[in-house]
Parts: C-alpha cells; structure tokens; sequence
C-alpha cells in the first residue's frame, strides 16, 4: 500500500522545485516504492540512473498551474474529458475533467496529439486538468440519473465544452513518486457541475441511444466512422454502449484496453481476408528513448509483442540486465489475457490498422526497447501512437527472414542471440519447417 | 444423393475439434468409398488427413463424387447439440445445406448452409519412416505436459528398445525415457536410430481434440522428417492422421 507523506518541502528547495513553500507543503507525496532513494538523492545526484529526476518534472509541472487550483470552483472548458476510477469496483469514482482556461483546451485530452510533444508539456497537460470525483455503481448506467446523464452528455460532445465545477473543497494536489503511474492532476470531492450546451457528436450520438447494439458493435461502427479511439474509449468508460440493460461503467484503465482489444480484433478478421505481403519488411521508430521495430513476415496472420526495459527505467529498478516480456497469439486468436498488459492490444491495434489500410495480410512481430531517457510511464496511448508512427515509416525490403532478422535486430541494443530466444515467433520462424516441403 | 449414418455422435464431436484446431473452413470430400477431409494449417506446419470408409457407418450411400464446404466452428458447435447415445445421420439437402439428424427416441434435425471455398487441396508429404511406435494416449500426455514445463518443443530419440522425450530452455530441462517392455509401450520398431524435434502445442492441441476416441496413438517418424501420429475414431477403420514438420536446430 502506498504512503502519503507531506514532505517535499523538507526535500527539495523552492529554486528547484519552483514551488513556494507553504504550496510545496500543501502537496502529498504518495510514496511507493520506499523513497530512501529519493531521500538520498534529492534530485541532484539522479541516483535512479535517469538523466532528469521524474518527480521534480512533474513537481515543476505543479508550479506551472499556479494558484488558479486553489480554489474549489473551476471555470473551463472541459477538453471534454471524464474519469473513471478503478479503485472499489463496482462502486467507483467518476467524474468530469476541467482545467482552469478557456477555449480549445482539445489538445489537453487527445492522445492521439501528442506524440513527440515534450514530457514535460504531457505532464502539465494531465496536471491541468482538475477531477471532480462522485461515486457511482457501476449498473448505474443501465438506467442513468442526472448527474451520469451530463457526464455522459459531456463525454459525446464534439468540442471542448464550458463548464463549471464546484469542489467540496480545494482540489488535493497530488504527486505520485511511484515509478508505476502516469502524472494525473489534482482532484476533490465533487460538490456539483454545470455544463453549457455542448453540440454533440451525432455518431457518438446515435450509438448511445442505440440500446440494441451490442457494446463491441458500437465500438467498431464508431472506429468505421473514424471517431478516435480515445473518443470511444471515453464514453465506453461511461457505460454508452451496449444493450441498454447490460450497460456498465468501467474504469478508464480498462475501458482502454477493452476498446483496443475489440477493435483489433475485428480488424484481424479483416486483415486475414487479404492476400499476404511480398517480402520480408522491416520497420524502425525511436521516441521518448525508446526503440520500436516491426518485422513483417509474407505468412498468414500471427503476432507477437516483446518489450525489454532497460535497467534504471520504470518496471526494472532494481537490476543490471534488461527486463524482457512478451506474449504473441497464433492464426485463430488467443482466448487468455495477454500477459505483458494494455501495451499488446494497442500495438495489435496499430499494426492490423496498417495492414488493414493496405489490404494486406502478414506475421508481425513487435519489439520495444526502454532506455533511462524514459522517465515515466506516460500511458497506453504512448505505445498506440508510437507503434502507428512506427508502421507509417518508409520500410526495408528483404528477400529473406534471415536478412529481416539480422537488419532488425542490428538496431536494437539487446544481442541478437538474446532476441532470438526471448521471441517466440523468431525462434520458431528460425527452426520451425514446414509440411508442405516433404 | 449423400448420406452418412452414425450410432454415436462420439466420432463427429472428435472430428470437428481435430479439424477446428487446423483451419476455420473445411471442405470435406464425399465418394462411394467414403467420407475424407485434408488440410494444412494456415502456417503449413501440420496437415490432418481424415479417412472415414463407407464401412465405418452404420449406413452410407453417395451416388456421385461431392464436396461439402463448412464453417468449422458452425459445425462443432451442432455436432456439440447431439448427446453420446445419439445416431448422427448426415445428407445433402436440395438447397446447398447439409442436413444433420440426432436419434435418441425422438427426433431433432438441423440444417447447416455450404460455403464457397477456395481452399485448395493438399497433397499428402511422401515419408519413408523408420521408427513406429504405439503408445497408450494417456502416457504421451502425462510426457507432453512433462516437457512443457520447461519447453516449447520436444525431441524425441528412438533406439531399437528406447524411446526418449527431451526438452530444454533457458529454464531448465525434462528427460523422459519410456522402455520397449513399459506396459504403456505396445509397440517399438526402430530401424535405425532417429533423432526430430517437434513443436509440444501442435501435439497437444491434437491430442485433446480427440481425446474421447482414441486410447492409443501410433506414432511414426525419422531423423529431420516430419511426426505422423494415427488416430483410430473407431473400430471399424475410421482413422485420423496428423502430420507435424519438425523443427531444426537454428545455429
């Protein structure tokens, strides 16, 4: 369980942080793991390997928001954006998302704008926006009242909606020293909000009030409709789809893989209709300090999703060689959830969209390398975007899959022998032969 | 005019399960002689060739050659609608259908519409195998399940009066070695010592398709050729066959 500590002021001097110092102590350090690390380290000595202390970012990040959070009333235009929490399922947290401006806030929760955009500008997008929380069951969307009604109203809209949202008392600004968590902004207990008429997204619109379409349905119309993923997965988080009297509310973290996953996989159908590519493909992207590399295979439909992170990045602190996990699904499917996370739909999502956009048809095999540079943890749409900028890079043609092989995995850092045994689908592309040659 | 007559169901329910874990469409080819179904999985590693002779129905009659295109998964699940003790009579209906009737004291009858397919046929691999074993069904799972703690894919040794199964992997390794003499061997010809390696998940999912059928398998390969396991679906010489290309080592 984590631990909340007021103590960053004891810590960090207001030069560094940039915070005043009756604010640096107004803010909670949710502390988990320990944080004799950071103890020792105070942001000066980068103990943790990386080459720019995440918690002073998202510190400075906070100072940037200024004193217009000190107040339990926000005015602004909601991006749109609502939140659903996970914690206490099925009783949850909602609630709408509104930062301290007017105007086209948009970008500040529209995922799909923001890649390669500096760190820091991504944390203050998250930090600007301020959580009104409520809680809610989750059936309660199933017949919704007026409170989930507006969130849902607020989720449909087309632009950024004005509204006004009133807080129990200040918002709690909070600064997560975990490694583990994406920046989130401050939040307070919701008092009451009020939002302006906002002019809605007839597509959202009418799959919302479709109560005899299945909620997998709703989300492939919609994608057909070219209504951005993260768009989907927002009103899906507040149960708008589906059977009207089998609708839920589900939290925005799983909200997102379950639009991914279903998205995905009705593109895989698709995909496994069209003719197979012509030649080995190798492509390569590198942001935030990461490395991306996509081989595509001329084969029937297979994929495959291995990630290694470096020492001293996020999920592998505390050891000296690269952390490597992966999961890859056959031709007809696979029936477990993957076990490497929300990153493996997002990426099967980007890579049967390529195919898709093509008429093609391919064995993929996906690989990621972490390095220090990436100092947080930004979110799945980090690796959904990045993976979609990775299949739209001009490609290398090889005739063979060893020439594939040994020209992808030459722009890795990890050896190639280790790749070849960390990868299913390589290890077996290498040994496996097939009936037909006898 | 097609027609296929079945006592039990126990043969389908095996049927449809083998075939489901290879393609999603299935083209099964009906003559006087009998019922056959062939095919490759989508990565051409394995091939199930299918022989079910006119004798091994109750009843049977097919006046002209007939193909018969399904979605697999429409038939496993019908064929999954009929208890053990029901007869399973199979024909070809007038409209592109086949018509599939369950007996058990009353009656229930379900039609299935054909699908065009395009899947072309596959030939069958020419093998001259060296060593034939038959083993009990249940020992090669308990092996199998044995490997895939630390493996993905089994080699498998055979001497005159030895059979060896071995994996290994960054993790560790399993060695399993079975006797010409183990109750659970009945029978081991090896006309030369022969050495293949092969992918476990192939093997089990194959395994556990028809694991209601058949209590032992034969099993038949070489040193670099593929594995050929045979399957009996009953009695009267329903038989299922199942090619695996090996896998070879990479360095």
């Amino acid at each position: 369980m984590s631990k909340r500590i007021a103590w960053l002021s004891n810590v960090m001097t207001p030069s560094v942080t940039g915070l005043e110092e009756d604010e640096a102590k107004s803010i909670e350090v949710v502390e988990s793991p320990p944080a004799w690390m950071c103890l020792a380290c105070r942001g000066a000595k980068l103990l943790c390997g990386k080459p720019r202390c995440p918690v002073i970012v998202k510190a400075q990040a906070l100072a940037r928001q200024g004193p217009s959070m000190a107040t339990n009333e926000i005015l602004g235009s909601s991006p749109p954006g609502v939140f659903v929490g996970r914690l206490g399922y099925p009783k949850v947290s909602i609630g709408p998302m509104v930062p301290p401006q007017f105007g086209d806030t948009t970008v500040l929760d529209t995922p799909e704008e923001w890649l390669g955009k500096p760190i820091d500008q991504i944390v203050d997008y998250r930090y600007s926006l301020v959580r009104g929380n409520s809680r809610a069951s989750v059936e309660d969307a199933q017949d919704p009242g007026r409170f989930l009604s507006s969130l849902q109203e607020l989720a449909m809209a087309a632009r950024p909606v004005d509204t006004e949202l009133r807080l129990t008392k200040a918002p709690r600004r909070i600064l997560t020293l975990s490694e583990d968590t994406q920046p989130y902004g401050p939040s307070g207990p919701l008092d009451r909000f009020k939002i302006d008429n906002p002019s809605v997204d007839g597509r959202v619109q009418t799959a919302y009030y479709d109560r005899d379409l299945d909620a997998a349905g709703a989300i492939g119309e919609l994608y057909r409709k070219g209504v951005l993923v993260t768009r989907i997965q927002r009103a899906f988080s507040l149960g708008m789809f589906g059977f009207g009297a089998r609708r839920k509310i589900v939290p925005t973290r799983w909200s997102i893989t379950a639009v991914d996953s279903s998205i995905s996989l009705d593109l895989v159908e698709k995909v496994k209709r069209y003719p197979t590519i012509d030649e080995y493909r190798v492509y390569s992207f590198g942001v935030y300090d990461n490395q991306y590399v996509a081989m595509l295979l001329p084969e029937p439909w297979r994929f495959e999703w291995v990630e290694a992170w470096f020492p001293n990045t996020t999920w592998n602190q505390f050891t000296t060689a690269p952390y490597m996990i992966g999961d890859h699904e056959e031709y007809f499917g696979r029936t477990t959830y993957a076990r490497v996370g929300g990153c493996y739909y997002s990426t099967r999502l980007a890579v049967t969209e390529a195919l898709e956009r093509e008429g093609k048809q391919a064995a993929a095999v996906v690989l990621r390398e972490t390095y220090p540079g990436f100092i947080m943890p930004l979110g799945v749409w980090n690796v959904r975007e990045s993976i979609r900028a990775l299949m739209k890079q001009p490609f290398e043609r090889h005739e063979t899959f060893g020439g594939a092989m040994d020209s992808a995995l030459s722009k890795m850092r990890i050896s190639k022998a280790k790749w070849k045994r960390e990868s299913a689908l390589i290890s077996r592309e290498l040994t496996q032969t097939k009936i037909s040659a006898y | 005019m097609f027609l296929a007559k079945s006592a039990s169901t126990t043969e389908w329910r095996a049927i449809s399960a083998a075939v489901k874990t290879l393609v999603e469409e299935a083209t099964f080819e009906a003559t006087s002689e009998g019922l056959t179904f062939r095919a490759m999985d989508p990565s051409h590693v394995a091939l199930v060739d299918l022989t079910l002779p006119n004798s091994s129905f109750s009843s049977y009659s097919c006046q002209k050659p007939t193909k018969f295109s399904v979605r697999v998964e429409d038939l496993v699940k019908l064929v999954g609608r009929g208890d053990p003790k029901d007869s399973l009579e199979i024909r070809d209906t007038e409209e592109d259908s086949l018509a599939f009737t369950f007996q058990n004291g009353y009656k229930r009858e379900f039609t299935i519409h054909l699908i065009e397919s395009t899947a072309a046929s596959a030939p069958l691999p020419k093998l001259e195998l060296e060593t034939k074993a038959t083993l009990t069904k249940s020992i090669l799972d308990k092996v199998l399940a044995d490997m895939s703690v630390v493996a993905d894919q089994v080699t498998i040794q055979a001497t005159k009066d030895r059979l060896t199964f071995s994996g290994k992997s960054d993790i560790g390794k399993a060695d399993v070695s079975l006797n010409k003499s183990d109750a659970d061997v009945l029978k081991l010809e090896s006309a030369a010592d022969s050495k293949a390696s092969f992918s476990i998940e192939y093997i089990q999912s194959i395994l556990k398709a028809l694991s209601s059928v058949a209590d032992t398998v034969d099993l038949a390969y070489s040193s670099k050729k593929p594995l050929v396991l045979t399957f009996a679906l009953n009695s009267q010489g329903a038989k299922l066959l199942f090619y695996l290309a090996p896998r070879v080592s990479s360095d």
